[in-house]
Order: C-alpha cells, then sequence, then structure tokens
C-alpha cells in the first residue's frame, strides 16, 4: 500500500504558509490512492515557485523554461501512452507566459493533467502582478494598481473546450486530492485551478478572503458537473469563485484521435532502419 | 555539356506548377535527368510565378543560365524571361492573348492556346496545349509526356484524362503543321542529348529529408506550417500513422520543438522541420534541449530574413543563428547537406548523433535545396544505421535504482539514458543548472564548471562519424561553399576548368563542430580563399576566420537577392579571382563580390 511519503523527494523551500505545500501533498495523497509507481508518472513543472514541484515530488520529473510544461508533456504523453502524465505550474507559468499552449492542449484533449497553483502573484520574482492578479491591486510592477482585468481560468477553459475542469483551494487537502485524483483518472485533458494564496507577497487574496467568497460545487446537490448549460453559467456568474468539480464530459483524448497511432507505446518499439518502407515509397510517389 | 531548358510562366491559380512538374516527369520519363527550379511569390491566385525544367544527360544541380523555351501564358513572362532565351531559342505564346514580342534574337512561335483548348471544351486546358506545341518543338517523347500527363490525371477519372491527353496532342499537332520550320533549329542541340535506361526517381529536398527521417525510426514529428518547410509537415501527416507514429501540427514552433524534446526524452524519436522565423521562436527551446542533455532533430530550411523577409525567396543568412543562436553554451551539432541525396543520408544520421550526444542536431538545409526536385539514382538507402547511444535496460536501471547518476561525469560526457517508465531511476530533467544527480545545483561553483566541461566535452569529438567537408580538384585557390550553392559552383568550376583555370573545391558539410582539422590544412594550403555563400555578411566566411584563421586571403562572392546562383553568375565573379590568383599575403583583404 503506497502513501504519499512515497512520492516525497527533496524537502520543499517554499515560504512557510505557501499554498503550494497542499498542493504537492494532494498531488502525493492522489498518486498514493490510485496505486501509480513512481516510475510510471511524469510530471512536468515549469518556471516559479509552482515549478519547483518536480524537485519535491518523487517520480520522472521534467523541469522545463518558463511556460512550456504543456507542450513537452504532450511530447511525453505521445512517446508513451502507458505512462501517467501530469503537468504542473503556476498562474503565471500557464496563463501568461504559456496561455497559448493551454488552449490547444484543450483542443486537442490530450490526456494530461494540469495542476495550476493560482496564487495571482509573480512570488518567485517578488511580488509582481500576474495574470490573475485582481484589477486594481497594487504591486512592485504595478505600484498605482494593476490595469488590467484578470485572466479568468475556468471561464477561459469553458470557451475552449475543456473536457475535465475543476477548482479547489489549499486549505482543503482533502477536497483537493479528490479533484486531482478524478483529474488524473479522467481520460483526457484535465484542468485542476488551485487558489494557492501567496503569504509572502499577496496580503488581498488570504485564505480567510476567499472562505468570504467561495461556494463549493461539490456539496451543491442542485449542482450537475456534468451538464454544460450549469457549468457556463457558473463560471460566467461568480467570477470562477467557486470550488470543486465544475465539469466533465466524455470526450476522446489525443492518443484515441490519431489515425493508425500505434496500440503499445512508441517508446517500446525496438527500431531498425526502415530500409523497406523507404524503397516502397519511393517506387509508389517518386517514380516519375 | 547537352542539356536543354524550357520555362512556363504565368501567374499563380492558373496551373504552372503542376503544369510545369509535368513536363518535367514528361523528360525524366524519357530518360533524361532533370533540375527543376520554380519562382513563385506567396500570392497564391495572381501572382508572377514559373517553372524551369533544365534537362540533360547527366545529374544537374542548379538552375539554367539560358532558355530554350520560354512558354509565356502572359506577357509579364515574356519581359521578365525573355531576355534569358538564348540566341534561336523558342517563345512560345498564347496568341493573340500574348502580344509581346519578346526579344529580337528568339523565334517567336505564337500558338492559339486558349483556343485550342476552349474548343477541347475547357480553356483551363490551355497549358497542356502549350506544354504538347513545346514538347513538339524541343523534340521531347510523346510517349514519355502522354504517361506523365495521364499519371497527372489518374486519380480525376479517365474522361478528364482523355480530355488532357487530346489538349495536349492538340498542341503538338499544331506545332508540327505550322512551327515546322522553327522546329529543325534545334535539331543540332537535341540530338547531343542521350536518354539513359537507368530507373531513376524524382524529387525534392524536402522528400528526401523527410525519407530519411523515416528510414531513421522518427515516429513524433512536430511541426508549424511555414514555407519552405511545409511539405515535410504535409508528407509526414501523409506516412507516418502508416508506421504507428503521428505528425502532430503545433500552435507554434516553440510547441513544435517542446513536443520533440518531450517525445525524445521519452524514448521516440522524434524531428520538427522550420524556417528562420520559427527557429527563432525555438531558439529558447534549443536552450533546454542542451541543459537537459535531451536529443532532438531540427531540419532548418532557411530563406531570406530579417523577419517574415522573402518567404518563398532563398538566402543562407541563418547559418549563425543556427551555430550560435541561443544563451548560454551547450553542445549542438549542425548538418549541412549539398545534395539531396545528402539531405536523405544526413537527416537519417542526425537521429543517431542526436540521441548518442543527446543534444539537438540542425540540419541546416535552404529554399533551393528543399523544393527544387530533381531526378536521381537512388538515395543511400542501405548506409542508414540506427545507433540509439548509452541506453540502460530495464534489468541495468533496477539494479542501479537510487544510484543511477543521470548526468554522471564521464570521460566522454556522455551518460547512459534512463527513459521514464524504466524502473527504479525515477530523476530529475531541469534545464536550471543541475548536479550529476539531476539535482538542482544553482550555487556551487565546482559543480557548475564540471557541469558544463561534461556537456560540452560531449561533442569535442564526433570520431569520425560525421563527414565535414567534401574537397575535390586541385588549385592554389580554395574556393569553399555549402548547401544548395555547391551545385552552381561546382558546375562553374568545371566549365572554368575548361578554360585552364583550376582551383580546389571545398563543400562543409558540418558547420558546428567546425571541421577544423579538415578546413584548417586546406585554408593554411591554398594562396587565395573564396567563400560562395547567399548571404550579405559572410557568415561562413566569418565563420571559418574564426575557427581556422585565413586572415588576409579569404574573400567571398555573396548573392542575397533571393534567387539561388546560376552556374554561369559564379562562373563570372570567379574567372577573375582564378585569372590572377595574387601571392600569398596579397589579397585584398575582406574583399567580396556582391551579386
Amino acid at each position: 500500500m503506497l502513501t504519499y511519503k512515497d512520492f516525497a523527494a527533496q524537502k520543499p523551500t517554499w515560504c512557510p504558509g505557501c499554498g503550494d505545500f497542499a498542493v504537492l501533498r494532494a498531488l502525493q495523497e492522489s498518486c498514493a490512492r490510485l496505486g501509480l509507481a513512481p516510475d510510471r508518472v511524469v510530471l512536468v513543472s515549469g518556471i516559479g515557485c509552482s515549478g519547483k514541484i518536480t524537485s519535491y515530488f518523487a517520480s520522472y520529473g521534467v523541469h522545463v523554461h518558463h511556460g512550456r510544461t504543456l507542450p513537452v508533456a504532450t511530447g511525453i504523453a505521445l512517446a508513451n501512452r502507458s505512462l501517467t502524465v501530469i503537468a504542473a505550474g503556476g498562474d503565471g507559468d500557464g496563463y501568461g507566459i504559456g496561455l497559448n499552449h493551454l488552449i490547444h492542449a484543450i483542443r486537442r484533449n490530450v490526456d494530461i493533467t494540469y495542476v495550476v497553483m493560482d496564487n495571482g502573484v509573480y512570488g518567485n520574482t517578488k511580488g509582481q502582478t500576474s495574470p490573475t492578479t485582481s484589477r486594481g491591486t497594487a504591486t512592485p510592477s504595478s505600484p498605482r494598481g494593476a490595469v488590467e482585468d484578470p485572466v479568468r481560468p475556468l471561464r477561459l477553459a469553458m470557451a475552449a473546450g475543456i473536457t475535465f475542469l475543476a477548482q479547489g483551494i489549499s486549505s482543503d487537502v482533502p477536497q483537493l486530492t479528490r479533484l486531482i485524483t478524478a483529474g488524473i483518472q479522467h481520460r483526457g485533458f484535465a484542468l485542476v485551478n488551485v487558489l494557492s494564496p501567496c503569504p509572502t507577497y499577496d496580503r488581498v487574496r488570504t485564505y480567510a478572503w476567499w472562505r468570504t467568497r467561495l461556494s463549493n460545487l461539490d456539496e451543491d446537490r442542485a449542482y450537475n458537473p456534468s451538464s454544460r448549460e450549469q457549468a457556463w453559467e457558473t463560471v460566467m456568474t461568480r467570477d470562477d469563485e467557486v470550488v470543486g468539480l465544475v465539469y466533465r464530459t466524455e470526450g476522446d483524448p489525443l492518443d484515441a484521435r490519431l489515425p493508425g497511432f500505434r496500440e503499445a507505446p512508441l517508446s517500446s518499439e525496438v527500431l531498425a532502419p526502415d530500409r523497406e518502407a523507404v524503397r516502397r515509397i519511393l517506387r509508389e510517389r517518386y517514380v516519375p | 555539356m547537352a542539356e536543354l531548358a524550357w520555362l512556363l510562366g504565368g501567374v499563380t491559380g492558373e496551373g504552372v506548377d503542376s503544369t510545369g512538374e509535368v513536363f518535367a516527369r514528361a523528360a525524366a520519363r524519357a530518360g533524361l535527368e532533370v533540375h527543376t527550379f520554380r519562382l513563385f511569390p506567396p500570392i497564391i491566385k495572381g501572382g508572377p510565378t514559373s517553372y524551369e525544367v533544365r534537362m540533360g544527360d547527366r545529374p544537374l544541380h542548379a538552375r539554367a543560365d539560358r532558355l530554350d523555351c520560354l512558354v509565356a501564358l502572359d506577357a509579364e513572362t515574356v519581359t521578365r524571361h525573355g531576355p534569358a532565351l538564348r540566341p534561336g531559342g523558342f517563345l512560345v505564346v498564347d496568341d493573340p492573348r500574348v502580344k509581346a514580342p519578346g526579344p529580337p534574337w528568339a523565334v517567336r512561335c505564337p500558338v492559339p492556346l486558349t483556343q485550342l483548348a476552349t474548343d477541347l471544351g475547357d480553356p483551363i486546358m490551355k497549358n497542356m496545349v502549350a506544354l504538347g506545341a513545346s514538347a513538339s518543338l524541343l523534340g521531347l517523347d510523346p510517349t514519355a509526356l502522354e504517361g506523365a500527363v495521364r499519371r497527372r490525371f489518374a486519380e480525376k477519372g479517365s474522361q478528364v484524362q482523355e480530355r488532357n491527353v487530346a489538349a495536349v496532342t492538340a498542341g503538338w499537332r499544331y506545332a508540327e503543321a505550322h512551327l515546322a520550320s522553327e522546329r529543325a533549329r534545334l535539331a543540332g542541340v537535341r540530338s547531343d542529348v542521350r536518354p539513359s535506361p537507368a530507373p531513376r526517381y524524382f524529387l525534392s529536398g524536402n522528400d528526401a529529408i523527410a525519407l530519411g527521417a523515416l528510414a531513421a525510426g522518427c515516429r513524433v514529428y512536430a511541426s508549424y506550417p511555414i514555407t519552405p518547410a511545409s511539405d515535410v509537415l504535409e508528407w509526414m501527416a501523409d506516412q507516418l500513422p502508416g508506421v504507428g507514429g503521428v505528425a502532430l501540427q503545433t500552435e507554434d514552433e516553440i510547441a513544435a520543438l517542446c513536443v520533440v524534446l518531450g517525445a525524445g526524452y521519452a524514448g521516440v524519436r522524434a524531428m520538427t522541420a522550420t524556417s528562420g522565423p520559427g527557429l527563432s521562436l525555438m531558439t529558447e527551446t534549443l536552450g533546454l534541449a542542451g541543459m537537459a542533455e535531451l536529443p532532438a532533430v531540427i531540419v532548418a530550411a532557411q530563406r531570406p530574413g530579417p523577419s517574415a523577409g522573402m518567404p518563398t525567396k532563398h538566402e543562407q543568412g541563418d547559418l549563425l543563428h543556427m551555430v550560435f543562436g541561443g544563451h548560454g553554451e551547450f553542445p549542438r551539432i549542425v548538418l549541412a547537406p549539398g545534395s539531396l541525396e545528402e539531405c536523405f543520408a544526413d537527416t537519417a544520421l542526425a537521429f543517431n548523433l542526436a540521441e548518442r550526444y543527446q543534444c539537438p542536431v540542425i540540419v541546416a538545409v535552404d529554399q533551393d535545396l528543399v523544393l527544387k526536385k530533381r531526378t536521381v539514382s537512388g538515395l543511400p538507402v542501405d548506409e542508414v544505421a540506427v545507433d540509439r547511444g548509452a541506453r540502460l535496460t530495464d534489468e541495468e536501471t533496477a539494479a542501479m535504482g537510487r544510484a543511477y547518476r543521470r548526468y554522471a561525469l564521464t570521460p566522454s560526457g556522455i551518460s547512459p539514458r534512463a527513459v521514464p517508465g524504466q524502473p527504479g531511476t525515477w530523476h530529475l530533467t531541469t534545464g536550471d543548472a543541475h548536479d550529476d544527480r539531476g539535482v538542482i545545483d544553482v550555487e556551487d561553483p565546482a559543480v557548475r564548471r564540471a557541469m558544463v566541461d561534461k556537456r560540452l566535452r560531449k561533442t569535442a569529438d564526433l570520431g569520425g562519424i560525421v563527414q565535414g567537408i567534401r574537397a575535390e580538384g586541385d588549385g592554389d585557390v580554395l574556393v569553399v561553399s555549402l548547401g544548395s550553392a555547391c551545385g552552381p559552383v561546382r558546375e562553374a568550376m568545371e566549365r572554368l576548368a575548361h578554360s585552364g583555370l583550376r582551383a580546389r573545391f571545398l563543400q562543409i558539410r558540418c558547420l558546428w563542430p567546425f571541421p577544423r582539422d579538415a578546413v584548417g590544412p586546406e585554408v593554411a594550403r591554398a594562396r587565395r580563399v573564396v567563400v560562395v555563400e547567399h548571404n550579405a555578411t559572410g557568415q561562413l566566411a566569418a565563420l571559418i576566420l574564426s575557427q581556422v584563421g585565413g586572415h588576409g586571403k579569404v574573400e567571398g562572392i555573396r548573392k542575397y537577392d533571393g534567387l539561388p546562383f546560376s552556374p554561369g553568375e559564379v562562373e563570372a565573379a570567379l574567372r577573375p579571382l582564378l585569372a590572377a590568383p595574387l601571392p600569398l599575403g596579397q589579397a585584398s583583404r575582406g574583399a567580396h563580390a556582391d551579386l
């Protein structure tokens, strides 16, 4: 029986009180609960405080450049369909520099679970405005208040056609574990946005602040996460201030859509020079 | 050399390309060696376009200097290409629509192309009428022509096939009936061109690159459409599913190279192809491949920059970007094939190098090399080998377990790889500075130095696996070139040799690691070094100077107008340099002639 400790690597160096501790713990609990071995999991992280998670999580890890977790994870998922591929990053990584990749990963429905540690601040570079910083918030890079409206990750994901969408908060590890576990089990692209407050640079969006705003969809009996209409209405009217499973639907993942795609992992193929294929194609296509 | 050159010109959207290709195939089917050259604008419909077919009795590697037959579907074609007609060459015009008289030294051959096609039921078949008429004038084998036309329309059904054959026949008969005396003029030239019965294939550099990748076991291909590399994406999308693989069109070139790195990391051979703008976007990811020691094959087909530049034209202006582009220092390999056969071989080899040295490998090509189609007698298929480098077996990883060091410091700098899924050896692969276990270390100066040295050590010696140069001929002048420019340069040098002006030719096959040991003595021996390249600043010359020296005797012939060299251009620029070689140390310093 695996426990979260089987997925513990280095001791984290995040600031005391950082929400990312909870994300790490929920991820470890999820993998243990699913009985995954560290050898069968690949965690891909980007740059920022959140990106350090690959050093603290025991599995095959790839720590890539800023914003590029999803395309690297896509390459891994295509290369070996038998692996569990998880991407993790921050709001800057996923909703700023790497936002383009998010929309296309959703569109492809590539079988990846993407956990975003959304703290609304660039913590690793000491507190500048991030894509999810609320308008008007003063930061070192917006001393008179942020002038942009924030990215709304849940609306954005719904608009892109996501097949699994959830939001959790670092103060509730059990719920977060349930959401990440369900995300990993989902065949297709799963986004779990985690409200993960930064105790060092964000004095506004604290746990107490979130507590007064958030409603829990998982406890709402009238809420049906398989209803696209309800999900749309929720993300459009509640300013993304919900936690729980927002939306889940069946959709064929990328690897099932690809014509002729090898059933066994591509990485298991023993390669030999494909001379016959070249000769055949030369004969078929290139005889004038 | 016995040869003929034919050119069809009109506007994009009226089938100039496909018609030109039918003519090229007809010539190839008739047993001739064929080389094609397309000029086209980034305008899908209505822009000036042309398709040149150069035919001869030995392999051709450059566009023609003069035309024997120009088929003009519009007046602008006469203005643009008429001056290239040789004295007595045929100017076939669509009569009476094209009234331009053409140069006085040409033989004007008016043919009612549109009228004959309309009579047969569809004016769009004027191209086919033109094919028939011009093939008759040049004496091309009518059976070969009919075969090429049938092949072109094979998928459209027998009715379409027959109509087009009828149009070709109408053009042929018109020329026989009305242009018989003109036709006879070229008889002398024609009889020199002796067809060969040898089997041959007709393909482009992009085709050869894709075939090389397939031969080497590429299973994941990711790229973003860009001229002139899109053909490779389309080829892969068509063929990779047949071997269980995947071609993914990504949202941008950043994602394309990231997918390649991800697949390579997980143990699958992967490639992307792009051009300058895409390479610029990929440069960030190139650094990750260098730092994290991930294999990647990147085909970079150059076109004139900077920025969007001239999307459909030719240049070799990204050489130094490929060699030095990116922040920080990391090992990379940059191969530079100069022919279709080399495109195939080098692409296949790139996969071995990428996995052996765990670094990015760029296949540096250019627009002319990848787009032009040529006849070849075959590709070096038997020479393809698969070497996956230092990889651990599952038994080995299970035994090693946590003792595994992903970036173990070895004498070669190469550390055996374990890929995800292998038991026991989970580890971190990171773009941050790290120690030999892959643990991030951004503080320790000794670790930093050891890891930088380790990475750079990997490609310090490619151990004879890569052919750095190809040299031929003798003379105290060394003419250096690379990529598609080698074709016109070698042809120019052959012509000059006929008039007693001999020189030594050196093709640079590998730009990085620069083949210092091979190039150094060549430069040292030469009295004069002439570097022929397609850019304005002499990037190959700069690389040679920085790597092996030669100050005071390196000169350049440079062309950066978007068009590839013709042999005649190189011949004219080289002649004075070969005719009066200066004594050592007397060359005009840093001089170059721009074409």
